[in-house]
């Protein structure tokens, strides 16, 4: 039996749409509110730049780009503890990393997702990848 | 300077959202040559723009069915294992012959994807049992067409080894590579351009979430700079999203070829000045 492009996956009994529908749901979600909480977390350390250091705190030229930067935390421990009371450089920080961990959130609530479905091949694949990005984050450490 | 970023960032992510791109081909350069930044913050900045263009866009495509999950995680296993070795590579091999030699590639790419120009759909392709034993197949809702498009993917292994030199050369060189995966779904599995370019988008924010720890420890991640451009790249491949679904496979193709040209004589470039 040839299997053609016009109907992929016609033996299956779910159209591959709602196949996956709650998958494509639960990653979605993940992206949106993590997009979000980032892109408010950045504009409000944006703010207190501008609150602290008026207008020309962030419309410095290009020359001033390193002045302040040795100030800025280069560690988790380091934005934790310049949020409270929140500093300006924490603040963004604190979005950035959120925004930066958003996609490996995504790979381990599809692990979550497809584990749900009994669709254990993929929680096998999904499971693989985050492990992989775990160690990836554990040799940038070292 | 905040308001040049910002508006810098806005086009590199309707660009990356249109054509499953980081941004960097903007980011980078722009920063440099027109703003004038250290390349250190202009680097650093562009990883920050991969995952803004890839967590935004794949927001809207995983959520409209455009990118197929199933197909962006399995290949993920070739792309986090190629970035891997990348990174115990990396010190050992030059990247000044990586560069030249990979541009060459992405410049006959571009040559070869002139003759898929008015490929709208990829249509009946070559049956793979891998392809099938994954379960790839899935279809989309095509705006542009008016209709639902049914499809599935081909030479999954030659795919995945392109996706694992994707990874490689992130690890290595420290860039996105969303051009290479675009290429390997397109013209190696014959996945609809439109699907292959938000997988793409997908992929890179977890291919470049890897390594963007290390970056950011460095303090290679400026909050003045990364700040605009996080933001601008979020507004930006937000409305490309919108833009994209409107658009037929043969004009995303038709901004691809040039785009790729660019990236191409960008690494050769790169390749002699590192």
């Amino acid at each position: 039996m040839s299997r053609t492009a016009s109907a992929p996956g016609a033996d299956a009994h779910v159209p591959p749409r709602a196949e996956l529908a709650s998958v494509n749901a639960a990653i979605g979600r993940v992206l949106r509110w993590g997009v979000l909480l980032a892109a408010a977390l950045i504009v409000a350390g944006v703010a207190l730049f501008v609150a602290h250091g008026g207008t020309r705190a962030i419309l410095f030229s290009p020359v001033g780009v390193p002045a302040g930067s040795e100030r800025d935390p280069h560690s988790l421990r380091g934005v934790l503890d310049g949020l409270l009371p929140p500093q300006p450089a924490a603040v963004t920080d604190a979005g950035l990393l959120l925004l930066m961990i958003t996609p490996v959130v995504s790979v381990a609530i599809s692990v979550v997702a497809f584990a749900a479905r009994r669709d254990w091949l993929y929680v096998a694949i999904s499971g693989f990848v985050f492990a992989m990005l775990m160690v990836g984050f554990a040799i940038g450490r070292a | 300077m905040f308001i040049e970023i910002f508006v810098l960032s806005v086009a590199a992510g309707v660009l990356g959202a249109l054509l499953g791109l980081g941004g960097g081909i903007v980011i980078v350069p722009g920063l440099t040559l027109l703003i004038g930044l250290p390349i250190r913050y202009a680097v650093g900045a562009s990883i920050v723009s991969v995952i803004a263009t890839s967590s935004g866009a794949a927001a809207a495509y995983v959520r409209g069915g455009i990118a197929n999950l199933r197909i962006a995680i399995a290949l993920e296993v070739a792309t986090t294992v190629g970035a891997l070795s990348g990174a115990f590579l990396a010190g050992h091999v030059s990247p000044r012959w990586l560069y030249v030699v990979f541009g060459l590639l992405l410049a006959y790419s571009a040559v070869a994807l002139l003759g898929r120009l008015t490929v709208e759909v990829p249509g009946e392709v070559p049956r793979d049992p891998l392809a099938e034993r994954l379960r790839f197949a899935g279809e989309y809702d095509d705006h542009a067409l008016g209709q639902r498009v049914p499809y599935t993917a081909t030479a999954v292994v030659p795919g995945g080894v392109m996706m694992y030199v994707a990874g490689l050369l992130s690890g290595l060189l420290g860039i996105g590579s969303g051009s290479f995966k675009v290429l390997a779904m397109d013209i190696i599995m014959r996945l609809p351009m439109k699907v292959s370019t938000a997988t793409s988008n997908f992929m890179i924010g977890v291919t470049a979430a890897a390594s963007a720890g290390v970056y950011f420890a460095r303090g290679d991640i400026h909050p003045l700079v990364a700040a605009p451009v996080a933001l601008g790249v979020l507004a930006g491949a937000w409305g490309g999203t919108h833009v994209m679904l409107r658009l037929r496979n043969t004009t995303i193709r038709k901004l691809f070829i040039p785009v790729l040209a660019v990236t191409a004589i960008e690494m050769i470039i790169r390749g002699f000045h590192v």
